[in-house]
């Protein structure tokens, strides 16, 4: 497995989707970043599956920020297939959700995800857990071996 | 050899028989030469005469006289030699010739001397000498014509003696031809035989696994099997062109040339050990077993690669590790006793454990040594029977008494251990200690026992609905039999009445034990008209009050569910009675029969709605929780977005009028979290454990002192405050009720709250107090319903929800809470936790 140093954003509210990448770019944070706009794209882009099929497999992204409510195939089996699967098993995934239900943490980090952000209301909030968010995941967390660097 | 002896003996005899034949011709031969020479002699004694007497000379005289000599010696060696008694007569005879003849030649010489030539020449002439010398001439011819006889007579014996024995060596000889042939036959089979034995040794030679071979006293190796070659990894051909010692280790070579020595002084090597290189550069022990010849000047040695002997050895030490390890580390105990005295020769340490021995007191030793006679009588009859039958043998249960842990119950199996020839030599022993198992399974029986005795009517049902128990009084009211049922699915065992139409049992039944699998909580039914079949097939009315109950395991999965019923059907049916008293009772009856079927009917239903709103509530809440907030956080992030990116744009007042939206935003987002956890806290489960309550104030306290490290509030906790409760839930209790006290303290240049407890009448009263902003007990009422503030925002934040929170906890927990306060003198909020038992409390419907 190989980083790329790409972020997958998967998220289908494109407000949210604007906000997250402004928060992100507040806090410098200047990867790539690719959107999926539901569970099933997401899929297909980390295995290189339907319209992304012909991407370079071995080219994950260092880390994957998830929302749980998500159309066709919602962010809980996102999690669980990436955790099934030997070649994304390591793969950060950070649970980023507007969701406040405890059994909505509960069963992120039952199917492993990595980090669970409850996205704030208020913005400034917000590009702050962002910036923890980068530099946790993107800059200190040290991969797994054999993973490629940044 | 006799044959060749004889044939031998033979020729020798012959050899000298033919001997003696020629040397008797020989003398035969002699004889007549003899006789010729004496004829000889008597010419040469005459002449003389002759001569004398016709000269005078005396040297004729001389002549005559050594004649006369020689006549005599002659006569007397013919006398010697003669054997023949005819020819010795012939001897004799001839005698008086020769001296008449000798005397005749005296006279005529003795004449000349005395009377002169004349008177002896005539006295010649008389003719007397003449005839004297003719009759020894005659005499002479008969004797040479008996020794011509003799030597025909005995070269014909010679003959005849020849031709006898050269037939007989003829025949010795053919007779030894055909013995030296039989022999050489005889040689060729024995040769056959040698080279056969000679190829079977050298296919042993070339077979075997040690290193065989021949080597001289001059250091080089002669013969080498291929298993030395093999060995080392030579070519054959270089081990046998190099001196041998080339090959051997330097610092063997002094001890190798030592044995050496020793060899060439005709003792023989035992065990003698050095190292050979191999081609790979290795090095290999060999031991060696050398034999000399020093006649032949060999050495006849076989040599054995230790390696593969130390290899083989290690290699059955560590299987015999393996398997001790194994046998040590059965968890079982396992023996070994010998088959002859029964002593324990092995003994694992599950067994050491069990019996409490050490095994060096048990090894040697028999069951006489360590129980009690009767059992070590059990034991010992057992072990025969074992060992006689030669099988092996099951004994389920068997006592043993142990030196430290009482009498224990085993399972052990015997097995009789055979030698090759099948005759028993050891008993293998394996015990299982089955004393725990024993007892459960008892303990189990007399539960099941005491469960089956029940007086109340009662199932045990597994999560799919199988009959996994039942008491003997539900077996009574519904007329089955255990067996019959034990192990059936409840709906088989028990369907609905096919004649009754409006039969609801099994529907309703299964309804109420699926919301006991979902919900894992009890579930208490309407009075159900659930007929029972007879054994005959017929169903009969009944009338049952029932109850599901689930049996949890450790981790909060259902294990069982309990179905207890009462037979309500005498009571139900009362009315049918013909001793049920007065028309007007029975008719009473009547209508409260009705009454109750219809009312518990009624609450069964209402008890399904409820269940459905309350699974509604679930998904709104989820939604509230996740796509109430989205729209509000694009208001809030829109707008901070304006304020930054199009701030130049913006006079204060818009950028003013941007800040309330953001604000007004944020708000509604804490009232969606606060009203969902309002929610939460009548939902769900409550878990309730003893819990330290002053330690959980303490530590809600210490995070609200972190959040605001400037502020030096005094928080005293009264410690020793324990109940059970939902910790959970009563953590929320004290992060609202201590947040508010350090929100209201705000203003107080010295805040002090305080959590404590009073216990009055078997009641125990909690109570946190502050000296804060207090409030106004006009409106006390107000303070626990949702989004009631005596405050406004502007003053102190916050949505209002927390009290109500608080009081919906408190209420689950079976308590109350109370207010106190005046405006400026600080609060007090006390509650009460109620008399809550141990086991959950009803549900509650939603606000």
């Amino acid at each position: 497995m190989k980083a790329s140093g790409a972020i997958l954003l998967v998220e289908d509210n494109p407000d949210d989707e604007a906000l997250t990448l402004r928060a992100l770019a507040k806090n410098n944070i200047a990867n790539e970043i690719f959107v999926a706009r539901d569970g099933v794209e997401a899929l297909d882009y980390l295995f290189a599956t339907g319209p992304h099929e012909g991407r370079d497999r071995g080219q994950l992204p260092q880390v994957v920020l998830l929302d749980l409510k998500l159309p066709r195939l919602d962010g809980l089996e996102v999690l669980r297939r990436i955790r099934a699967e030997p070649a994304t098993r390591l793969l950060p995934v950070v649970v980023l959700t507007s969701s406040r239900e405890d059994s909505d943490l509960v069963e992120s980090y039952r199917l492993g995800a990595n980090s669970y952000v409850r996205k704030p209301v208020d913005f400034v909030a917000f590009v702050e857990a962002a910036r923890q968010l980068g530099l946790y995941w993107l800059m200190l967390n040290e991969l797994p071996p054999g993973s490629g660097a940044a | 050899v006799g044959l060749l002896a004889g044939v031998a003996w033979l020729e020798g005899r012959n050899a000298t028989r033919s001997q003696e034949a020629a040397a008797e011709v020989a003398r035969t031969y002699d004889g007549q030469a003899r006789l010729n020479r004496l004829l000889a002699l008597l010419g040469e004694v005459e002449s003389g005469a002759r001569g004398y007497v016709i000269t005078g000379e005396s040297a004729f005289l001389a002549a005559f006289d050594s004649g006369v000599k020689a006549v005599a010696e002659q006569q007397r060696a013919l006398g010697l030699f003669f054997r023949d008694a005819e020819q010795r007569a012939s001897l004799v005879a001839l005698e008086p010739l020769i001296a008449e003849r000798i005397a005749i030649a005296v006279r005529n010489v003795e004449l000349r001397r005395v009377a002169g030539f004349e008177a002896a020449r005539r006295q010649i002439e008389s003719g007397a000498g003449r005839a004297a010398m003719d009759r020894i001439r005659e005499q002479l011819d008969r004797m040479s014509a008996r020794q011509r006889l003799l030597l025909e007579q005995r070269s014909a014996a010679s003959g005849r003696e020849t031709a006898a024995s050269r037939l007989l060596s003829n025949l010795a000889i053919l007779l030894s031809v055909a013995l030296l042939l039989a022999i050489f036959v005889a040689l060729l089979r024995e040769n056959r035989l040698r080279r056969r034995s000679e190829s079977e040794l050298d296919r042993f030679f070339t077979l075997s696994l040690d290193l065989l071979g021949i080597a001289s006293l001059d250091g080089y190796f002669k013969r080498l099997n291929p298993e030395f070659a093999r060995t080392l990894g030579y070519e054959m051909k270089e081990l046998l062109t190099r001196p041998f010692l080339d090959f051997v280790h330097p610092e063997d070579r002094a001890a190798t040339l030592a044995e050496m020595e020793k060899l060439s002084r005709g003792e023989s090597t035992l065990r003698f050990e050095n190292r050979y290189r191999c081609r790979d550069g290795s090095w290999k022990w060999l031991s060696w077993r050398v034999q000399p010849f020093p006649a032949e000047g060999l050495l006849y040695a076989t040599a054995r690669d230790m390696d593969v002997r130390k290899r083989s050895e290690q290699e059955l030490r560590a299987a015999n590790a393996f398997l001790d390890s194994v046998i040590e580390n059965i968890p079982d105990m396992v023996f070994v006793k010998d088959a002859a005295e029964l002593r324990f020769v092995r003994f694992n340490r599950a067994g050491e454990d069990l019996l409490g021995h050490a095994r060096d007191e048990l090894i040697g030793r028999n069951d006489y040594d360590f129980f009690p006679r009767e059992e070590a009588d059990f034991f010992t009859a057992k072990d025969r029977e074992v060992l006689s039958s030669g099988r092996l043998m099951d004994i389920p249960e068997e006592k043993i008494a142990t030196r430290e842990r009482g009498t224990r119950i085993l399972h052990t199996k015997k097995i009789p251990l055979l030698d090759a020839e099948g005759r028993p030599t050891y008993l293998l022993g394996i015990s299982e200690d089955v004393t725990e198992r024993k007892l459960a399974e008892r303990l189990h029986l007399e539960f099941r026992a005491l469960f089956e005795s029940l007086p109340g009517l009662y199932l045990v049902l597994r999560p799919d609905l199988s009959i996994a128990a039942v008491s003997d009084a539900y077996l009574e009211a519904t007329m089955t039999r255990r067996e019959e049922i034990l192990g059936r699915g409840l709906f088989e065992v028990f369907p609905d009445n096919p004649d009754d139409v409006a039969a609801t049992g099994v529907s309703n039944l299964r309804a109420s034990l699926g919301r006991v699998t979902r919900n894992r909580v009890a579930d208490t039914m309407a009075i159900q008209k659930y007929d029972v079949r007879q054994p005959d097939g017929a169903f009969v009315e009944r009338y049952w009050s029932p109850v599901n109950s689930p049996v949890l395991g450790p981790d909060r999965q259902l294990e069982y569910i309990i179905h207890r019923v009462e037979d309500v059907t005498d009571f139900v049916l009362q009315r049918s009675r013909p001793d049920a008293g007065s028309e007007e009772l029975r008719e009473r009856m009547d209508r409260m029969e009705a009454e109750i079927f219809r009312s518990s009917q009624e609450v069964q239903a209402a008890n399904r709605r409820l269940e459905l709103a309350n699974v509604e509530l679930e998904s709104f809440s989820y939604s509230v929780s996740h796509d109430l907030r989205a729209p509000l956080r694009t208001i809030d992030g829109f707008c901070q977005v304006l304020l930054e990116d199009h701030a130049a744009s913006l006079d204060a007042s818009g950028k003013e009028s941007l800040g309330r939206v953001r604000a007004a935003a944020q708000r509604m987002g804490m009232l969606i979290d606060d009203i969902l956890q309002l929610s939460r806290v009548t939902r769900g489960e409550m878990a309730l454990q003893v819990t330290d309550l002053s330690a959980l104030a303490a530590e809600v306290a210490e995070g609200l002192r972190r959040a605001e490290p400037q502020r030096r509030v005094v928080v005293e906790v009264e410690p020793g405050l324990v109940a059970s409760v939902d910790p959970h839930l009563m953590r929320i209790v004290f992060e609202n009720l201590l947040g508010n006290a350090f929100k209201f303290t705000r203003m107080q240049p010295e805040p002090r709250i305080r959590v404590g407890a009073e216990r009055t009448g078997g009641k125990v009263i909690y109570s946190v107090e502050d000296n804060g902003a207090g409030f106004d007990m006009a409106y006390a009422g107000k303070l626990f319903t949702p989004f009631q503030r005596l405050h406004s925002p502007r003053e102190f934040e916050g949505t209002g929800i927390g009290l109500a929170i608080v009081e919906r906890i408190l209420r689950r927990h079976g308590g109350e809470v109370r207010a106190a306060g005046a405006i400026g003198e600080g609060a007090s909020i006390s509650f009460t936790l109620g008399p809550v038992a141990a086991g959950d409390v009803p549900r509650e419907a939603a606000p």
